[in-house]
């Protein structure tokens, strides 16, 4: 009978033990609200902690269902999906054309401006909040779906992102398309676009998710209750009824399963995409 | 097919020093014409102007008898073939072809028939459907020859196209490339920085260094009858020997190097050069084992390269270090041979300024 011999050095035995352990942590939680969400509330508020539901006959599914029918969560996830894929879209194009004029194009102040744009990386978001919030009201952006989708629709990462990863295609291209006699707009739109793909795979999945989970920015910019996204809605649900703990996680568990199936579709896509900006750039 | 005028041309990045030094050069019609020199002499920058990539910063280029210092590249007729063949990636071979002939709105019909036809003329029907990733290196550099014939170009721009290629496909390459000059008899200007592309392709040949053009002239004429040192070291393989001595006078006009170890004959020409110093200039092919009777000199052999028809020696006269090519089957004494050249085949340079003594 052949005999197999399982080749691991210890170093590598040590990262895959230690990776395990952190996925494990990570995965727990999200475990323990998957399967709270079909629990009644008495057994997830039990003492102690119990992880199965006690039998067949306690399982919820109406938790999902109430919430969704009587408390406009269908409305939130449609507002949150509206909100987020129209920030990823807009993301996705003008981040890669600022990337490009920033790479491709030589002009007084270009490095600057770019140096500035990454100081704006450095300062947390909540920092700008108040500011930001002054312009979009005297925009009367407020309480609407522009307030919620004109501040972020460029960010600063998003822009490093595609100019690093467009550093990296070589002038030929647009000067063989500018001799095929394509227009500056064209050379971008018809030629440089299309080639940056893994790249903007990996900007739409990071634009969409933290979209997705955004809170602080919905919560203030939107106060009228049909504007609300996913996390707004979820805060504001335990409010209102005192901790409905099992509606709480059931909703949670919907509002992941977007980015979840997004990953799942695009982790090959979203890893590619960071390596070559990470190699190339 | 155009003419080609490149009138006192200069260029410079910026305020950085110029790349490019009144730059005077006229191309034919239908002439194949090699601008080559080793990296950094401004060839791809000349062509690059040319096509309407980089502006100029003074000095005129015309083609076809029109100013087009200010045309945007799409305006001038011209189609470019760069060194890494620049094929859109996301587009099939036909979509890279026929790129061009969409935007310049040309009917459906003709598109198709003029991809087919440069398909047809290069032997890559089968690979219309395929994206570049899908091709070999050879068959892209075919895709973005194709891509030039099918706009039908006045002027036809190759910026080192063979450079990304491995030896055999590249020789392969070079002959379909001077196949199609022959067939479309267009004007074509080429840039390389190998010397062998540039004598098998070219109808004449520019050389270039530090942004000048040493010599412009047909490839025997320049292999026989360089220039100045840099055009007669440049052109050749392996390059020609330079041994600096001086023209004597003694049973005739005889050349001896600085350190005596080389001594040769010297052409009455150099009569005025009596007692002056020289360079002189032999190339490898040209040096031979003497017979007894002859005029010669000593060398010792310090390494031999067989190629399998011939021979390339490696020698030490003196000071000088020479390199010598023979046939395979010259049998070879010890390790010292003496040599010798005929009188004719010999070039003499100033070694101040560098530039052929006729």
């Amino acid at each position: 009978m052949a005999r197999f011999r399982l080749r691991i050095s210890p170093g590598r035995l040590v990262i895959f033990v230690a990776a395990t352990m952190l996925a494990a942590a990570f995965a727990m939680p999200m475990l323990y609200a998957v399967l709270s969400s079909i629990k009644p509330l008495e057994e997830i508020t039990k003492v102690p902690l119990q992880w199965l539901p006690e039998s067949l006959d306690s399982l919820r599914l109406n938790n999902f269902t109430e919430p969704l029918a009587r408390n406009d969560f269908a409305r939130y996830l449609a507002n949150s999906m509206f909100v987020s894929g129209a920030v990823t879209l807009s993301s996705v194009v003008f981040c890669t054309m600022a990337g490009y004029s920033l790479s491709k194009f030589s002009y007084f102040g270009r490095d600057t401006f770019f140096m500035l744009i990454l100081i704006t990386l450095m300062i947390p978001l909540e920092v700008v909040f108040i500011p930001m919030l002054i312009i979009v009201r005297e925009l009367g952006m407020n309480n609407s779906y522009w307030g919620l989708i004109v501040p972020v629709m460029i960010t600063p990462f998003g822009v490093f992102w595609m100019r690093q990863f467009i550093m990296t295609i070589p002038d030929d291209y647009a000067e063989a398309a500018r001799i095929d006699g394509l227009n500056e707009f064209q050379i971008f739109w018809r030629i440089i676009f299309p080639m940056c793909v893994p790249a903007l795979g990996a900007l739409a999945i990071f634009t969409f998710m933290s979209n997705w989970n955004s809170l602080i920015w919905p919560l203030i910019v939107a106060t009228r209750q049909d504007l609300w996204t996913i996390p707004v809605g979820l805060v504001a649900f335990e409010s209102e009824f005192a901790r409905p703990l099992n509606y709480i996680f059931a909703m949670a568990v919907v509002a992941v399963l977007p980015t979840v199936i997004l990953f799942a579709f695009l982790r090959r896509r979203l890893l590619s995409g960071i390596a070559m900006v990470g190699i190339k750039g | 097919m155009a003419e080609v005028e490149f009138r006192n041309v200069s260029k410079r990045f910026g305020r950085s020093p110029y790349v490019i030094r009144d730059l005077s050069l006229d191309v034919d019609h239908g002439e194949f014409l090699v601008l080559v020199g080793p990296s950094g002499c401004g060839k791809s920058t000349t062509l690059r102007m040319l096509a309407g990539l980089e502006t100029i910063t003074d000095g005129e280029v015309f083609i076809d008898g029109r100013r087009v210092n200010e045309l945007h590249p799409r305006d001038r007729d011209i189609a470019m073939v760069f060194q890494n063949y620049a094929l859109y990636p996301h587009m099939s071979v036909r979509q890279n072809m026929a790129l061009n002939l969409k935007v310049r709105s040309v009917a459906r019909e003709e598109i198709v028939g003029r991809v087919d036809h440069a398909a047809r003329i290069l032997g890559i029907e089968k690979l219309l459907d395929r994206r570049p990733s899908e091709l070999s290196g050879g068959q892209r550099q075919r895709v973005a020859v194709g891509r030039a014939i099918v706009r039908e170009p006045k002027v036809f721009l190759f910026d080192e196209p063979l450079s990304n290629l491995d030896a055999q496909l590249r020789v392969q390459m070079r002959t379909e490339i001077g196949a199609l000059h022959a067939r479309l008899g267009a004007t074509m200007i080429y840039v390389t920085h190998d010397q062998v592309e540039a004598m098998t392709l070219g109808s004449r040949i520019a050389v270039m260094l530090d942004g000048t053009v040493q010599q412009v002239a047909r490839p025997l004429e320049l292999f026989n009858e360089p220039a100045n040192m840099f055009v007669a070291g440049f052109i050749g393989s392996p390059p020609m020997n330079f041994v600096r001595g001086a023209i004597r006078r003694d049973n005739g006009l005889s050349f001896v190097s600085t350190d005596g170890a080389v001594a040769c004959g010297a052409p009455p020409a150099l009569d005025a050069y009596a007692g002056r110093d020289v360079v002189l200039g032999v190339r490898p092919e040209h040096l031979r084992p003497a017979t007894p009777q002859e005029g010669r000199f000593e060398a010792a052999l310090t390494r031999v390269e067989p190629l399998g028809s011939e021979l390339i020696l490696y020698l030490d006269a003196g000071v000088n270090e020479l390199v010598c090519r023979l046939p395979a089957d010259v049998p070879l004494g010890d390790s010292r041979l003496h040599l010798t050249c005929a009188v004719e085949v010999l070039r003499f340079f100033d070694p101040e300024t560098e530039r052929r003594i006729s």
